[in-house]
């Protein structure tokens, strides 16, 4: 075989390889490296590729000069309460529409997924309303609420074909061997579906950190405010736009998500990709 | 007396009737196969009587206690599945031993049942693998020893052997009759396979469309089908049919066929002259020579076109006068061209049945 073999085609797939790299990970790069800019040389023109006096400062600042580990926290916590919200209702009513067969299930299913694609926007003056009528406005709780909400059709929809994957054979068997169905459920359904619970909780999260809309309009104060609102919080006002400190807390933002990326991402790639073969 | 009995169970899914009114008695320690083809019912049955499914209609009772309405898990029955349901996610250990943790058994109580039904099964040295490292034969004695390994009143086992090889098939049949008998086990067993109930029952159960034909003897229902239904999809190969006319001459009664003709005047008071019946032979029961055999049996001269060798035995296809017959021998015979020969059989094995009701009249 000859090694060096070249062809059109390959040429192609590589240019256009680059052109979608360039594409997505620019934006990333020049985030990084604003954080490590002084304020001016983030704006100078023509932009400097690479950062001339590299500085930490601002990943210190953005600690002192705002609220923002407040943001931070909040943000967590949202996130992971909004995952184990959106699994605790997504989880039952993927397993019921994949094990029972019932009047109108292919209607509940899809007017599930119907909700998915009605775009929050639409709905949060009634989300903002609702909230003021049971005084959730302005708290964590509220966000982690309707994130979790949001993100239910996801749950059922990628787990409903996990749950059909596992034959009932096995939760039959497991209760013959002596146990609830609720055990069988919890022993054999959940770990085997497990992949697909991580990658969804993986969406979840990603989806209530990184959310802007909905947390700018239902939070108020530093008590609920979330990490994307605080980065926000850097644009306009007296100093201009402080893109130092918002690519600083970009950074910090990502942190997390990378972390959890990293530790689950075999069963990411499996999850994700389940059921796409065979 | 211990024993399982199935009441007028009904079940419909939908607007299909899967189950008409069946009703049974399994004696204790006994080995009762449920026989009928794919979609007669017999899983269904299965799963009813382990508790995953509920009847629309009627109560099953085991040692006289009404268990319809207990959950799978009170009624002390184990079950072998088709595709075997090891759970992927524990070791082969484990799966034999979680029967015995949820009764709560100690670690050592535990320790030494496993490593018995192991033993007995011949799959100590697979304890610590996974089900996906097993092969087909191996993933199906883990089934089995998932469910030996209790002391269950009752064993299902719903198709175990369709999924293997021949000859694992073969050995197992051995294994699980001897195993029944040996520890004094009650087994019912689905099958669509005749050879499973053939080889291994006491009892057979012929379900076909939801409904139970017949129920007996293994021998019985073999040799005695209730009719021409039972008759024709209870055997391996399938049974011979041959239409026939009676008729009577010179005061004895013949019945005729297009192939041979029999003297039928000692089962006269069973039997109308001018009636048509249809006569059915076991390809078991027909044997092929050169020649026209003695005066005992009836021969007729047959094509054979097609011979099958299963084992040390052979199927034979054969025409004649435009029917198809089917012989069973058991001993290996090929042929590599279409051969004449005669074929023969005792006139005790006949079978007649009615050709208006279905019926076996002899």
């Amino acid at each position: 075989m000859n090694k060096s073999k070249f062809s059109y085609s390959n040429l192609i797939y590589v240019i256009l390889l680059i052109l979608v790299l360039v594409w997505t990970l620019l934006p990333v790069y020049w985030t990084i490296t604003a954080a490590f800019k002084s304020r001016l040389e983030v704006i100078a023109w023509p932009p400097t590729f690479f950062p001339q006096k590299p500085t930490l400062n601002w990943f210190v600042s953005v600690w002192t000069d705002r609220p923002n580990i407040n943001y931070y926290i909040n943000s967590i916590v949202a996130s992971i309460g909004s995952t184990i919200i959106a699994l605790a209702l997504g989880i039952p009513s993927a397993y019921g529409c994949a094990r029972y067969t019932f009047r109108g299930r292919q209607d509940v299913l899809f007017t599930i997924l119907t909700f998915r694609f009605l775009p929050p926007a639409t709905v949060i003056v009634p989300l903002y309303l609702i909230g003021r009528m049971f005084h959730l406005i302005d708290t964590t709780l509220y966000l982690a609420i309707l994130y979790g909400a949001i993100n239910v059709p996801i749950v059922t929809w990628v787990l409903l074909s996990y749950f059909k994957e596992i034959p009932v054979e096995l939760e039959e068997s497991y209760q013959l061997d002596g146990y609830t169905l609720f055990g069988a459920f919890r022993k054999v359904t959940l770990p085997l579906a497990r992949p697909g619970i991580v990658a969804v909780s993986m969406l979840i999260m990603a989806f209530s950190f990184g959310d802007f809309l909905i947390a700018s309009i239902l939070t108020t104060s530093p008590a609920a405010k979330t990490l994307p609102v605080g980065i926000s919080e850097y644009m306009g006002g007296e100093w201009g736009y402080m893109w130092n400190q918002m690519a600083a807390l970009t950074i910090y933002g990502l942190i997390p998500l990378l972390i959890i990326f990293f530790l689950v991402r075999k069963n990411l790639v499996r999850g994700l990709t389940f059921g796409a073969v065979k | 007396m211990a024993e399982l009995k199935i009441e007028n169970i009904s079940k419909r899914f939908m607007d299909k009737v899967v189950l008409d009114d069946v009703s049974l008695i399994i004696p204790h320690k006994s080995f009762t196969v449920i026989y009928g083809k794919a979609g007669a019912g017999k899983t269904t049955l299965l799963r009813i009587i382990a508790g995953v499914e509920k009847p629309d209609k009627g109560r099953i009772y085991l040692n006289g206690k009404d268990i319809t309405d207990l959950p799978p898990k009170d009624r002390n029955i184990a079950m072998v599945y088709q595709n075997f349901a090891l759970y992927p996610h524990m070791t082969v250990y484990d799966n034999i031993a979680n029967p015995l943790r949820a009764r709560k058994l100690t670690k050592s109580q535990i320790d030494e049942k496993v490593n018995k039904i192991s033993e007995t099964l011949g799959i100590r040295e697979l304890l610590s693998r996974y089900p996906k490292e097993l092969s087909g034969g191996q993933a199906q004695r883990v089934a089995i020893a998932r469910a030996l390994v209790r002391d269950a009143d009752v064993y299902l086992l719903d198709e175990p052997l369709t999924n293997l090889d021949y000859k694992i098939r073969e050995a197992m049949r051995e294994e699980l009759k001897n195993m029944c008998k040996d520890l004094s086990l009650t087994f019912v067993y689905a099958s669509p396979d005749p050879l499973d109930a053939l080889m291994m029952a006491d009892k057979v159960a012929v379900i076909n469309n939801g409904k139970l034909l017949q129920y007996g003897l293994t021998k019985d229902v073999y040799y005695s089908p209730k009719d021409i239904e039972v008759a024709t999809i209870f055997g391996s190969p399938p049974i011979n049919m041959f239409e026939s006319y009676a008729k009577e001459e010179n005061g004895r009664l013949f019945l005729e066929t297009r192939l041979f003709k029999i003297d039928v005047t000692k089962y006269k008071d069973k039997l109308l002259p001018n009636k048509e019946y249809k006569i059915g032979i076991r390809p078991h029961h027909l044997a092929i020579s050169k020649g026209i055999q003695a005066n005992e049996t009836i021969s007729f001269p047959v094509e054979l076109y097609l011979t099958h060798v299963v084992g040390a035995e052979t199927i034979c296809y054969a025409r004649s006068n435009g029917l198809e017959i089917t012989i069973y021998l058991p001993y290996i015979y090929r042929i590599n061209y279409p051969e004449k020969v005669y074929t023969y059989f005792n006139p005790e094995h006949l079978l007649v049945f009615d050709k208006d009701n279905g019926l076996k009249v002899i």
